[in-house]
């Protein structure tokens, strides 16, 4: 059983999706043997005030068990201490680079603070496309690696998952911290999976397909490629995402891929 | 069949041929299109080293490896054509590769396009929409399609169809002696259907960018489409078959 911390639902400028509702979306990841998913709204990443998005976010998904919805938070506005008290959250998203925040800004503080407390794991989206590909009316950045590592050392007790880091990004964060875990959906090389077994710890990288934006079959079959290295594979596929998140697939019926 | 059209078994990778032939076997791949590497703005006795690893390779794994002629179309004419006599006509190569070092509206490019047309063999050339850390040549689809309009009796291989996105599909869209190849970037879902429905299945190559890239990830690009069986197959080896006249 595969579990995906990095998948979205909504619309996006800049791609058509062929999956626009959380059935479609569930359909496509179960068809690949995802039994769980961490979903966080695509609206968001553009509009304003995030809260209406994650709302409708929570409706879309409601009744679908496969998802665990992730509200995506910015520090920055006044209302995230009420976006945080939201009943049975496993993680929550911020996306520094398109909200026009540093993770070095007095507000980001007292929302780390709340985090420690809540002991709240905090993905962090490091881009959502590929910098050079990007409209050239709306250049944004990626997340700077190091920013991630000064706030993880500012924070050891937070859980930080750095969602589309590039494999050179995944590296160093991983090596220079020791509460900071990547996904795989960026990293792409020579048997990518393996390899970065090599260079990273298991139990500091997870599955992340980056579905609707990524076909969801080429995150998998990276993974698959590690099909040998069964502990790790295991690891990397959901155990690791069981333990950060607090998720008991033995509640989830069998998958079965299509 | 699988055929990579979009592979560089470079020795500066550190990834050994046989490891790369292993992998490629055990993703079902069975031939691999060797565009060899060579630094930018190479010398031409760089460019004559790359290719002899290119002629040895194709040599040493003739059931596996097809390999292309690399070229720097700001090297004098003379040496260019004596490049393609080598390798192509007196060599085992059966393509040649350019990147970034000319534009493809470049003048330049004529003689090497004019001997491809008397040869018979395709050029893959490297094109990017970039909106940030573009080459100063850098070629885009627009200028590929300027090239293939200049010489509508050469084939070419238009590299990277995700870098060079919807747009890139549109400026080659009327162009038939260009294909694309399904490399470049990230797996964005959404753009082999999208070439599919404009260009038509008869003109995409699957490509990897290996070993940039990974076989497994961008493979999953082409069977995580939602296309139909028969184009699938065309993209992953049929077309390149028929092209490479395998």
């Amino acid at each position: 059983m595969i579990i995906d911390i990095n998948t979205s639902l909504g619309r996006w400028p800049f791609q058509r999706f062929d999956v626009n509702s959380a059935q479609a979306l569930a359909k496509r990841l179960r068809n690949v043997g995802i039994a769980k998913a961490l979903v966080s709204s695509i609206d968001a990443v553009l509009y304003p005030d995030p809260a209406p998005c994650d709302d409708d976010l929570l409706k879309a998904v409601q009744g679908e068990p496969l998802f665990i919805p992730v509200p995506t938070v910015n520090p920055v506005l006044t209302h995230w201490r009420a976006m945080l008290a939201a009943q049975g959250l496993k993680a929550v998203r911020i996306v520094p680079n398109y909200h026009n925040y540093s993770l070095a800004d007095p507000a980001v503080a007292p929302f780390m603070e709340t985090l420690a407390v809540m002991k709240m794991p905090l993905l962090i989206q490091m881009r959502v496309d590929d910098e050079r590909n990007q409209y050239p009316l709306m250049k944004v950045p990626g997340v700077a690696w190091k920013d991630v590592v000064r706030l993880a050392d500012a924070f050891p007790s937070v859980s930080i998952v750095c969602l589309c880091a590039y494999r050179g990004e995944a590296v160093e964060l991983v090596r220079q911290t020791k509460n900071v875990r990547v996904d795989i959906s960026f990293i792409s090389m020579f048997r990518t999976l393996p390899t970065l077994l090599q260079q990273i710890a298991p139990d500091r990288i997870l599955f992340g397909s980056h579905t609707p934006f990524f076909y969801t079959v080429s995150a998998v079959m990276k993974l698959e490629a590690a099909r040998q290295m069964e502990k790790d594979y295991r690891a990397v596929a959901c155990s690791n995402a069981m333990q950060l998140f607090g998720i008991d697939l033995s509640k989830i019926p069998e998958v079965h891929q299509g | 069949m699988i055929i990579d059209i979009h592979t560089h078994l470079a020795k500066e990778s550190g990834t050994s041929v046989e490891a790369i032939l292993a992998e490629a076997r055990r993703m079902g791949i069975s031939r691999l299109v060797n565009l060899g590497s060579a630094p930018l703005s190479a010398t031409p006795e760089q460019v004559v080293s790359a290719n002899d690893r290119t002629l040895q390779l194709a040599q040493q794994h003739s059931d596996m490896i097809i390999g292309f002629c690399r070229l720097n179309p700001t090297h004098e004419k003379r040496f260019l054509l004596q490049e393609i006599t080598r390798c192509i006509e007196n060599g085992n190569l059966k393509g040649i590769k350019l990147s970034v070092e000319r534009n493809a509206r470049s003048p330049q490019l004529d003689p090497i396009l004019e001997a491809c047309a008397r040869l018979n063999v395709p050029v893959l050339y490297h094109a990017w929409y970039k909106t940030i850390g573009k080459a100063m040549d850098e070629s885009t689809p627009a200028d590929i399609a300027d090239l293939a309009r200049r010489h509508p009796g050469v084939t070419l291989i238009m590299a990277h169809l995700t870098a060079g996105g919807i747009r890139g599909v549109l400026d080659i869209q009327p162009y038939p002696n260009v294909y694309v190849d399904t490399s470049g970037s990230q797996p964005f879902s959404g753009i082999i259907e999208y070439a599919l429905e404009a260009l038509g299945a008869e003109r995409i190559l699957y490509g990897s960018d290996m070993p940039i890239r990974d076989f497994s990830c961008q493979l999953g690009r082409v069977y995580g489409a939602n296309i139909s069986r028969q184009a699938r197959d065309r993209i992953l080896g049929r077309n390149a078959k028929e092209l490479l006249s395998l």
